[in-house]
Parts: C-alpha cells; structure tokens; sequence
C-alpha cells in the first residue's frame, strides 16, 4: 500500500470528526464488500459502493485484480474516484479501451467476468433482482390502465448482462422488508438460481452456464446463497444489529442457524479506504437511512 | 461527401416528427449536446421523436423534460452518482406521457450495434435468457411489428421480432471456459454448460439455447467527436462507449466536433481512426459544445450543474420547461448558449489536466 | 466577443491542445531515449561489433537525429509565434491549415 503518514491520517480524522476504529455504514459497507474479491479477479464493478469495494480491495485482499468499467476500460488504474462507469476517470492508464460490445463480449463473455458487483431496488430469496419497475411493467401505450408503473427505475443496464456471465455475484443493496419480497415483480437480472431445482427453475434450466454463488451484502447483514437450494440465508449480523431485526427486514423466512458476527473493519481497511479510494468522501459521506433516522432520535 | 452546415441546418434537415434518433456517447461523456440543445430549440416543430440509444442518460433526460421523447428503447435512464433514476423519464413513463418503452439490457442492444456494424441479419448473445427483459415485448404488444395485410412494414424501424431463440448448431463447443479438452486459461472457472443441455426451455429441445437479436437500424444518429477531418473521417479519444457500432449502423450520421482538421492529420494514422469518411453526412464544429458532459482530453464534465439540475428537474414538469425556455430555447445557437449562460470563464476552468484527460482537481462537492 | 472570432480563437487553442495532448503521449518513449541509448553505448563500448552492424546502427541513430532536428525546428517556431502574439506583433502563416473560407461556410450562409 502506498505510504501514508500518520500525520497526513490524524488531521484528516480530526477535520472530519472521525476515529482511526470506528466507522460508518458506508465504510463498514465496502470493507464487508471488497473482503468478498478473491485476488486475482477480473471485477465488473458499478459506480457508488460496487466501484469502492473494487478500488479497497485492489488495495487490500485483491492487489492482482483487474477492474472492468462498464464503459469499455481494462484495468484503468483510477487516481480520482469516477461517478459514472463512463466518466473520464475511469479510463486512467487502462490496458485497453473498448467499445460496449467488448465489455460484456470479449471481455465478459469470452471468460474474464470473475466478480460482478451489482446494486438493485429489490432482492427476493433466490437473489433474483429487480431494477426495473414497481407495480406494473407495460408502459401507457399498451397497459390499458391509462399509465405507466408505479414506479419505473433506471433499468437492467450491464446488471442483466454481468450477473449471467459472473463467477460470482455481489449484490449491494439496503435492506427493508418492502425490497426483499419472497419474488421480484419484474426479473431484471438472474444473479442466484431463479428458482426451487425441483421445479426446474434453477439458472441451468435457463441456459445460464455460468456462475450460481450470490454474497448479498446490505447495510445491516450478510447473506450467502445455500448451494443446494439457491435461497439466501443469513451468513453474518452487522455489529449494532440483531439477529430479529434482519429477519423482520426479510420478506420471507429466513434461515439464521449459520449466522456469525462481523469481523469488524480493521484501522488498515479504513486507512486504505479514506486515503486512497475517497478521500473527498462523495460516497462515503453519505448516511444511510438508517443512519440518518438514528441521528434524528 | 460530408458536409459542413451549422446545427440548425443538420437538425431542420434530418430530425422530422417522429424520427428515430440513436444518441451517442455515455452518460456523462460525449454526449452531442449542441444538437441535442438546436432539438429542444426547434421543439415546436419537432414536437416529439422516437429515441433510441446505449449510453443514457443526460441527453435523453434533457430532451424528455421537453416532452420530445414518445418511444423510447433503451437500457437504462439513470444519472448514475448524481441521480439514480433521470426524473423527467421517470416521472413520464409513469404518467404515460412517454406511451412506449423498450427495455434492453447493454450487452443485448450492444448485440444489436454489432450486427447493424457487420451487416449481419442478427447477432448471438448468451444473456438475458431466464430474465423477464425478453419476456415483454412492449413494441410487439403495441402491433408495431410484423407487415401490413398488403405486405408494407407496419413500421419499417422496427424488426418484425424482438428476439429468437435458437439451438446452438455446434451444441456449445465454442462456449467459455473450454472445458472438453482438459481446461482452459479464461479467468471464470465455473462452467455448467452440460447441466444446462438438460433443459428444453425456450425452443422444446435440449441442448445449449442461444439467442438471437437484430440490428438497429436508427434513422439519425448524432455522436460527438473530438476530431472530424474536412472529408468525414472520424476519430474519438479516451472513452469510445457504443458510438462507433451506433454510427456505422445509422442512415444519416452528424457529426458534432470540437475540431474540423485538415484530412491528412487523421490519415496520417488510419488506424486510430474509428469511422470512415464514407458514412458521415454531417459535421457540425462547435467547441466545447459537448457541455455539460465531458470531452476526454479538451474539458471534464461540469458537476455542478449536474448536481444543481438534478434538484430543479424534480419540481413541476412546467416549471422545469420554463427552465430549458429560458436558458436554451432563447438562446439563438450553441455559441449564444455557451457564452451568455454558461459563460466562457466557466467552460475554461473544466479544461482537461494534461496527462489525465479530465480536470484532475475539480472540486466536486454533493 | 463575437461567435465568429471565438471560433477563431479556439481553432488556436484546440490546436495546441491537440499538440501537448499528442506530446504528453510521446513524452513517455522520449523519457526512455537517454537510459536506452546509453545501453546502447555499453554494446558499441564492447568493441565486439562488426563495422556492417555499427553502419546500419549509425545510419538509424543520423535519421532519428535528423528528424527530432526537425520537430525541435518546428516546435521552435510555434514558440516563436505565440511569443509574439503574446507581445502582440504581427504573425505569418506557416503551415497549411483548412482554410478558414473552406472551412467557414457556415458563417458564409448567415
């Protein structure tokens, strides 16, 4: 890692109001979330907490990964954090820069998709996901209701394309019971098993040859996917949590019997991740829900 | 042969009622904002097009609030860090002022570039099987495919299908990773292609499905270059996104640039050129026309006004056309634009930091 | 100022930008020629060459010489230019640019 100077750490603490241990939602988040990259990993990561976890743990557990922006780069070596996977600063000293084809053809497709790192509006059990629509998909045109969804959201972009090609599936979402139902209204995109086996709903069935191992990481737990049934259980509490609050966030009946405490973000991780990866804190400053309905008690 | 012409020109000429407009660029980057701003200026006339595109969404964001946008096929219509979902199409596909909106995922209208670059009938692409995108067909829904009883295409922009799928005729040989012949050096490891030959989802046999999507055709479509030489030929710097595939399958292509060069500055390396002369029919030089959004190499994207429209694009629909009335449509071009509202000052302090392509230290608070 | 002569200006500054955006590229093989060509001074130091081998090297090194010559010339007569532009004397068009009647048609038409 690169060298940072005690100095340079403290004032940056004490202008900020922080300590060297303790920390946010969104730290504890992307520490839980870059811990999951094995090294080596070729990583599709989205802007936001996806693309922070991916630069964390390129400092930390990862340091021979390469990163994939959705906008065609190859192993950029980022300096300033982008908001887009198009933004200029994505594409610093990349390997290769190449068209949206390439991104989930040659690169994806063609065998280095290890990691994909995704956000939803909505997980069901089988880790199934929905960035699509609420209520209702067809459009005005040809829904006969007179309008569109209830509520329409930015829709699959490479998140379709990236769980079907991964290895292995991070999903980072906050977690209430409302956005974790037992089915997804609309199948965005399949980062889990789909379905029970037995009734040949397994992503297999669907012609998806690739991947089936789903980490769901939310502002209070961690799930991991059961690899005999594909049904998320509860793998890990998050500190200040407990293990009734995240069944009562759960939209279906959720298994707790392997559930283990967080190995708490250690002083290195948040180092790396405050001097390095967001130092001006434009995703790390922001408070989760939870967070900010806590601060207003 | 290219032609030089102003924007109004290229946008009175090639952009009618209805037109099928494919818009390049991504997101935040090279995004054709001088022609997208001459559309929201002729909005009267125009009054609402077919919009089609790769990399939403701040174009599109932009044109929707001017109830320009009455079909859309897309992939996503997000602002990303700034503003998750683009409000304005949110707000209209809701209420069904946007009536129609297809819904792709990248890599299958990526697909869709690809066989509309190579000529090809159709591409294969191995997603969006067991996801519900191919499972709503909202243009077929609407009877906009297929032909008429005397044989005319009910609309000739739109394929007769949205997708098909096929049995794989080399019974997923070709599949990665490779694993029949001991292994293979990809990075994925996990291959289940034998497990998924069980299944007769989709086409009633077993065996490895693929699937099948066609070109897009767009009438228009409008990219923004970093360099056009005088004869059309093309070159794109930093980021190249979707624009090469989505030019080269495009009736008409305008060109917006920072520069128009001399042709023996492109030809002297054809190959760092990405388009040929041959497919351009109009260039439109308009520096620092890309604003709001970035021009790898010549300017960063201005963070503020994104963040600053993004809070005014969720108050009232008229209050937000007011806004894009007074500070676009009585504007009389780009250069009245760029200098009365946006003022040169500002455009000079996003100039891109030498060796990074962007402003290296711009200041980007929430 | 006018549309028009802005458009004059930036035809300027985006043309240097393009030069110092090519030069920061070539700035890395540039970096390499000292520590490279000192290597090479080690094989020549060797005396193991053959005269064939060192001529065909030679002739190499005169051309790269001759050809940085060059760019060292024009580049010193873009410096020269904006030297004088910035003391606001008179310039003369040197190189062969799109001339700006060819290219203006745009205000032409207004």
């Amino acid at each position: 890692m690169q060298q940072i100077t005690d100095e340079a750490y403290d004032s940056y603490l004490e202008e900020r109001g922080l300590t060297r241990t303790q920390y946010t939602t969104m730290e504890l988040l992307a520490v839980a979330s870059a811990r999951e990259v094995p090294d080596g990993a070729f990583v599709f990561a989205g802007t936001g907490l996806p693309l922070l976890a991916s630069m964390l743990a390129q400092h930390t557990v990862a340091p021979n990964m390469t990163l994939i922006m959705e906008a065609g780069i190859v192993g950029p070596k980022v300096e300033h954090l982008p908001i887009s996977v198009s933004d200029p600063r994505g594409c610093l000293k990349g390997s290769m820069v190449s068209n949206m084809a390439d991104t989930f053809g040659t690169t994806a497709l063609r065998g280095y998709c290890t990691v994909g790192m995704l956000g939803g509006a909505e997980c069901d059990m089988y880790g199934n996901i929905n960035s699509t629509i609420i209520g209702g998909y067809w459009p005005a045109g040809v829904s006969g209701t007179g309008h569109g969804p209830h509520v329409r959201f930015a829709g699959s972009g490479g998140a379709n394309n990236i769980a079907s090609f991964a290895d292995k599936v991070l999903l980072v979402m906050v977690q209430e019971e409302r956005r974790f139902p037992e089915r997804v209204e609309y199948l965005t995109s399949v980062a889990g098993h789909r379905g029970p086996r037995e009734k040949k709903e397994s992503r297999w069935d669907y012609r998806l040859g690739r991947g089936g191992e789903l980490v769901m990481i939310s502002d209070i737990c961690i799930m991991r996917n059961n690899p005999e049934t594909g049904i998320l259980e509860l793998d890990t509490v998050f500190p200040g949590m407990s293990v009734d609050e995240v069944v009562a966030n759960t939209g279906w009946s959720l298994n707790t019997s392997k559930a283990q405490e967080l190995q708490p973000p250690t002083e290195e991780e948040l180092k790396a991740l405050r001097m390095l990866v967001d130092p001006s804190r434009i995703y790390l400053g922001r408070r989760s829900k939870r967070e900010a309905a806590a601060q207003q008690k | 042969m290219a032609e030089i012409m102003t924007a109004r020109e290229a946008v009175e000429r090639y952009i009618k009622t209805g037109t099928q407009v494919c818009w390049g660029g991504f997101s935040y980057t090279r995004r054709p904002f001088t022609i997208t701003r001459e559309v929201i200026r002729q909005r009267d006339r125009i009054q609402h097009h077919f919009c089609t595109m790769n990399g939403g969404a701040s174009v599109e964001e932009a044109l929707a609030a001017n109830d320009l946008v009455s079909r859309m096929e897309t992939t996503y219509v997000g602002l990303e860090g700034i503003q998750p979902v683009a409000y304005s199409i949110r707000r209209r596909i809701q209420d069904g002022s946007i009536p129609l909106f297809e819904d792709y995922s990248n890599y299958g209208y990526a697909a869709r570039t690809i066989a509309g670059r190579f000529g090809w009938p159709f591409a294969p692409m191995m997603a969006e099987l067991g996801s519900d995108i191919p499972e709503y067909d909202t243009f077929g829904k609407a009877g906009l495919r297929g032909k008429n009883a005397d044989g005319s295409w009910i609309d000739p922009r739109i394929p007769p299908k949205k997708f098909a799928v096929i049995d794989d005729p080399f019974d997923g040989w070709g599949l990665r990773p490779h694993a029949f012949d001991g292994g293979d050096t990809t990075a994925n490891k996990t291959n289940a292609i034998d497990r998924t030959r069980e299944s007769d989802k989709y086409t009633g046999n077993k065996g490895v499905k693929v699937l099948l999507v066609p070109p897009v055709l767009p009438e228009v479509t409008v990219i923004r270059a970093q360099r056009v030489a005088i004869d059309g030929t093309v070159r794109m710097e930093g980021i190249l996104g979707p624009d090469a595939e989505q030019a080269m399958c495009a009736k008409v292509l305008i060109v917006e640039c920072e520069q128009i060069v001399p042709s023996d500055e492109l030809r002297a390396t054809p190959e760092l050129n990405h388009l040929p002369a041959h497919i351009t029919t109009a260039i439109v030089e308009q520096p620092f026309g890309g604003y709001p959004s970035a021009v790898p190499n010549y300017y960063d994207y201005d963070w503020d006004w994104f963040v600053s429209y993004g809070r005014l694009n969720r108050k009232s629909k008229e209050e937000v056309k007011e806004w894009w009335t007074k500070h676009v449509v009585d504007t009389k071009d780009d250069w009245d634009y760029l200098q009365r509202i946006v003022g040169m000052n500002r455009l000079f302090e996003l100039r891109a930091t030498p060796g990074y392509g962007y402003r290296a230290d711009l200041k980007r608070p929430m | 100022m006018s549309n028009h002569d802005w458009s004059r200006a930036m035809r300027a500054i985006w043309l240097l930008n393009t030069i110092e955006v090519e030069l920061s590229h070539l700035g890395i093989p540039v970096l390499r020629v000292p520590p490279t060509l000192r290597d090479l001074g080690d094989v020549f130091a060797q005396g193991t060459m053959s005269e064939q081998d060192r001529q065909l090297i030679e002739d190499e090194l005169t051309r790269a010489h001759a050809i940085l010559a060059q760019v060292v010339g024009e580049l010193q007569e873009g410096m020269t230019q904006i030297e004088s532009l910035l003391q606001k004397q008179p310039m003369t068009l040197i190189t062969e640019d799109v001339a700006e009647s060819t290219r203006s048609v745009v205000w032409q038409k207004l």
